[in-house]
């Protein structure tokens, strides 16, 4: 690795670690551990948990960084190992019958555009609130909140998005679509 | 366009990537649909109030807690060990796996192949006599498969010995 102030790419670090260079893994942490760590707790809700997922997470990079192929970014690697260590960890505690999200029924529903009769008129002036948005997030669908929390959150391109979740573009456009609706209901719902 | 077409484009909207023909037919739409308006509003106001959320840290001690998993990690057994290791698990499942794929390939074989199968003796009483048709599938308890084999196997024969049998008896009338 080379020394200085030179800003390397995250491909360019990932190989440097490859090649035996730990500084260059420690980098890529500095540079993803809370990008991984909102990503991961607003999937699954707990800031411990999502802490030990992004642990978890870089653990993957530590041990398994060979696996890393140039023929994606970066930053698509590791979100998805990140996302499968979430989804796991979700299912498990399905499996422990704990408090599981999606068994509220809410995925199935389809949307129907309010009616302006309902309450004609009303207007969001204020903002929906951190607390507000982080419980309806629990009671979206994984697949809805997944791309929910990348696209409008993480703030990544459609192109990444459908990468990391493994299905095409318009897939991925559709499910943020309803997923956005969705969000939508249950905040009315909670307000 | 209608309620439904506006929902799918909604996101494209949101963010300007609609065709100029497009966005012109959803601004019309929504000239016209108040709930199409107000579900427009509420996308805004979600995806503007997502955004602003405060970015979340991870606690300060997260890289120290790292470094400590990962120098348990370099104390485990070397990786050239565990190849080792992995591929000798990897060539006792591969043997196993042969081994029951051969003996159910035995079993299946030596239940269902006729000519592997043990002919039953049929009991002298119980033939038929020369000349008259009967079935030579008598012993109750027999395995359908074996009857099947041995039927064929002893009509083959009987019929061979009647057709002695007659010349005889052509033979013994001149």
């Amino acid at each position: 690795m080379k020394k200085g102030s030179v800003k390397y790419t995250d491909e360019e670090l990932i190989r440097s670690f490859q090649g035996g260079e730990e500084r260059a893994f420690y980098e890529l942490v500095q540079r993803y551990r809370d990008k991984l760590y909102n990503f991961v707790y607003r999937f699954v809700g707990q800031e411990e948990i999502a802490e030990d997922i992004v642990q978890d997470t870089f653990m993957k990079l530590y041990t398994s960084a060979d696996m890393y192929r140039e023929i994606a970014k970066f930053s698509t690697w590791i979100y998805t190992i990140a996302a499968n260590l979430a989804k796991t960890e979700l299912r498990k505690r399905k499996r422990r019958k704990v408090m599981s999200l999606n068994d509220m029924g809410l995925d199935d529903r389809e949307y129907e555009i309010p009616s302006s009769s309902e309450d004609p008129g009303r207007e969001y002036d204020s903002r929906f609130s951190e607390s507000d948005i982080q419980n309806a997030m629990k009671k979206l669908g994984e697949q809805f909140r997944t791309v929910i929390i990348l696209r409008d959150i993480q703030e990544l391109s459609y192109e990444e998005i459908s990468k990391i979740v493994d299905v095409p573009e318009g897939t991925v456009k559709s499910r943020i679509n309803r997923g956005r609706q969705k969000l939508i209901q249950i905040l009315k719902g909670l307000e | 366009m209608n309620c439904y077409r506006f929902q799918q484009i909604l996101s494209d909207y949101i963010e300007e990537i609609l065709s100029h023909g497009e966005r012109r037919k959803a601004d019309v739409h929504l000239n016209e649909c108040p709930p199409c308006r107000e579900l427009l509003e509420d996308n805004r106001q979600l995806i503007s109030s997502v955004k602003h959320i405060p970015l979340k840290r991870c606690r300060s001690d997260f890289n120290a807690r790292l470094q400590a998993r990962i120098a348990v990690e370099k104390n485990r057994p070397a990786p050239v060990l565990r190849t080792v290791w992995r591929s000798w698990t990897r060539g006792i499942s591969a043997a196993a796996a042969v081994v029951l794929f051969m003996s159910a390939g035995w079993i299946s074989y030596t239940a269902y192949n006729p000519r592997s199968a043990v002919k039953l003796p049929v009991p002298q009483a119980e033939q038929a006599p020369a000349g008259s048709f009967q079935s030579p599938v008598q012993s109750p308890g027999v395995q359908p498969m074996m009857v099947r084999q041995n039927t064929v196997m002893d009509s083959a024969e009987s019929s061979s010995q009647n057709f002695e049998n007659r010349i005889q008896l052509v033979n013994d009338r001149e």
